[in-house]
């Protein structure tokens, strides 16, 4: 049997049939009691002492009637009020009624089941088809943007040429322009990079104080600006078999948000240690750090914090994402321990894919 | 020198003509693949470099680029293209084409591979063209008359060094056209041809040029000739 709970008993009031029971109840027994009252006096009057009592057991019969069905009412209101108490703490969404057929077991039909089985297949891979489409949608759309960003380019290049002679005014404004399109041209590049796969035949053996050096000398000059010392200490074994280009741009996005993030006559630690396995890679500053609430959300797209000073500088709140999709690409981890006015350490690890090869073969 | 700029994308096409035009470059441009296989192959002229796109609409960049190599193996192409993924200019490169540069790209540095590709050209080793009395320097696009440098103007210059190349031989108008402007001097008058040669001969005659002419040959075209 199929109860249809209104909307007003799981708000907690009492629908109005139950309303309606309990009068009925104290109605029955009030008019039970008062019945019969009522009827034993009349019957004194009328027939005397004698009938009045000898009718008595009809009239105790009658009460007892009333008084089981006023009875089995509350019974049943309790019960009904208990039921309702239960069910109170439990969250309904509106189900539809067909939804609500219970299949008991031995009534299931083996092909109903395979028939569901194929439905959920289905439903699964249109699903994943779609994801892949509206991923493939962006992804060609970004691309498309490289055509009128290459016109731009083109554009303000060869008017720049042929600018000499202008106005300051003029100058500024072409280089408003310039720095506006470098913006776009650095967006599309870094989501670009985002959505590529490192090419499997781009993998090498990398020497990886050689890789720390480089990495360092790239930064030397930004860092110098700021009188911000760089560390750096190599340790373990010295080969390490991954994506170079991956690696040195993880490297240098971590070593540039360090020396932006950190003040003047600081000091940054590049360290790597390496085993057979894979490397492990550390960039330690003495900057601003990150807070507790901004940390877990930090890698994520386009986050900024509230200390970011990002966009003035021309940034996109990108650079965090790609440097940890950079390092999942490379089967690796990444962690960042940070804390407010006192520094960040940025930690990934990256596996040795040579081992991983030849364990699979 | 003349470019052959195969791209399809109107705007692009033709700022960047005009800025090689400012180059002192000729350039011709091919709207889609046909087109470009066409100019590249079966017109007359021969196209000292081929930029070429790859988003072309019908003809696939990449095949167009094969074709012109296999039918013209001397020919310099260079690749425009938004694709820049390494997979993508390795087969650039090894289905024929000199260099690949991806869109978007620095002005500065197409010039300066647009000359790397050119230096090895034998024709811009060319030693000067001498005939009589009269030189002309294509490197530096200078005449002199008995030794002395004249004044010409660019389109002047173009002409003479054209009529240069084939001393003695007869060269149509059309021909002549055709090699000294660009876009097949589509928007050239009839007598504008005519000025220019007249331009010309005055301006030798008044250097002091006596040994060397430039002849009219009714109905067939012009000619420069040694003076018997």
């Amino acid at each position: 049997m199929i109860k249809i709970r209104s909307s007003r008993e799981k708000q907690g009031k009492l629908s109005k049939k139950t309303k309606l029971m309990i009068l009925l109840n104290t109605v029955f027994i009030g008019l039970g009691f008062g019945v019969c009252f009522v009827l034993h006096n009349l019957i004194r009057k009328s027939f005397g002492e004698g009938t009045a009592n000898s009718l008595l057991p009809a009239l105790a019969i009658g009460i007892a009637s009333l008084i089981a069905v006023g009875l089995g009412s509350s019974l049943w209101l309790g019960y009904e009020l208990l039921r309702y108490e239960k069910k109170e703490n439990r969250a309904r969404p509106a189900v539809p009624l067909a939804s609500r057929r219970r299949v008991l077991p031995n009534q299931v039909n083996p092909e109903e089941v395979v028939e569901l089985d194929q439905m959920i297949q289905s439903s699964l891979e249109q699903f994943d088809k779609q994801l892949e489409n509206q991923k493939q949608f962006v992804a060609d759309a970004i691309h498309e943007l490289n055509t009128p960003a290459a016109l731009l380019r083109l554009s303000i290049d060869s008017y720049r040429k042929r600018m000499e002679g202008a106005n300051i005014f003029d100058y500024v404004f072409m280089d408003t322009l310039d720095h506006a399109t470098v913006r776009i041209e650095n967006l599309i590049k870094q989501i670009e990079k985002l959505d590529a796969e490192p090419e499997q035949e781009s993998y090498t053996l990398i020497d990886v104080p050689e890789l720390i050096q480089q990495v360092g000398d790239m930064v030397l000059k930004i860092a110098a600006h700021k009188r911000i010392e760089i560390q750096e200490e190599v340790l373990g074994t010295d080969e390490l078999y991954s994506n170079l280009a991956f690696l040195q741009s993880i490297l240098l996005n971590l070593l540039d948000n360090a020396i932006k993030y950190s003040p003047e006559e600081t000091e940054i630690n590049v360290l790597a240690e390496c085993w057979e396995e894979g490397c492990k890679f550390v960039v330690q500053d003495q900057g601003i750090g990150i807070s507790e609430k901004d940390l877990p959300h930090v890698l994520k797209r386009f986050y900024r914090t509230s200390q970011s000073r990002s966009r003035k500088a021309g940034g996109s709140g990108l650079g965090l994402a790609i440097t940890d999709e950079m390092v999942r690409k490379l089967g690796g981890k990444l962690i960042i321990e940070s804390e407010l006015g006192k520094g960040t350490t940025v930690s990934f690890w990256i596996p040795n894919l040579k081992i991983a090869e030849d364990n699979q073969e | 020198m003349r470019i052959l700029l195969i791209e399809d994308e109107d705007f692009f096409a033709n700022m960047l003509a005009n800025v090689l035009r400012q180059e002192s470059y000729f350039v011709d441009i091919a709207a889609d693949g046909e087109e470009g296989i066409y100019f590249a192959t079966e017109s007359n002229i021969d196209y000292d470099l081929i930029l070429l796109d790859l988003g072309l609409p019908g003809i696939d960049g990449m095949t167009v680029c094969q074709q012109i190599r296999e039918t013209k193996p001397n020919s310099r192409i260079l690749i425009l293209s938004a694709r820049g993924r390494t997979f993508d200019r390795v087969m650039g490169l090894d289905i024929g084409a000199d260099d690949y540069l991806t869109k978007p790209f620095p002005l500065e540095e197409l010039l300066a591979r647009i000359r790397a590709l050119l230096r090895r050209l034998p024709q811009s080793a060319t030693p000067r063209l001498s005939l009589g009395g009269l030189s002309v320097d294509p490197s530096n696009r200078t005449a002199f008359v008995s030794g002395k440098a004249i004044n010409l103007t660019s389109t002047e210059y173009t002409l003479l060094e054209n009529l240069m190349r084939c001393p003695g031989k007869i060269i149509t108008q059309e021909e002549l056209i055709s090699k000294s402007w660009d876009d097949f001097g589509s928007t050239l008058f009839s007598t504008t041809l005519r000025t220019h040669i007249y331009n010309l001969r005055r301006k030798l005659r008044h250097a002091g040029l006596r040994d060397v002419s430039i002849k009219t040959i009714v109905n067939q075209g012009y000619q420069i000739i040694l003076d018997q």
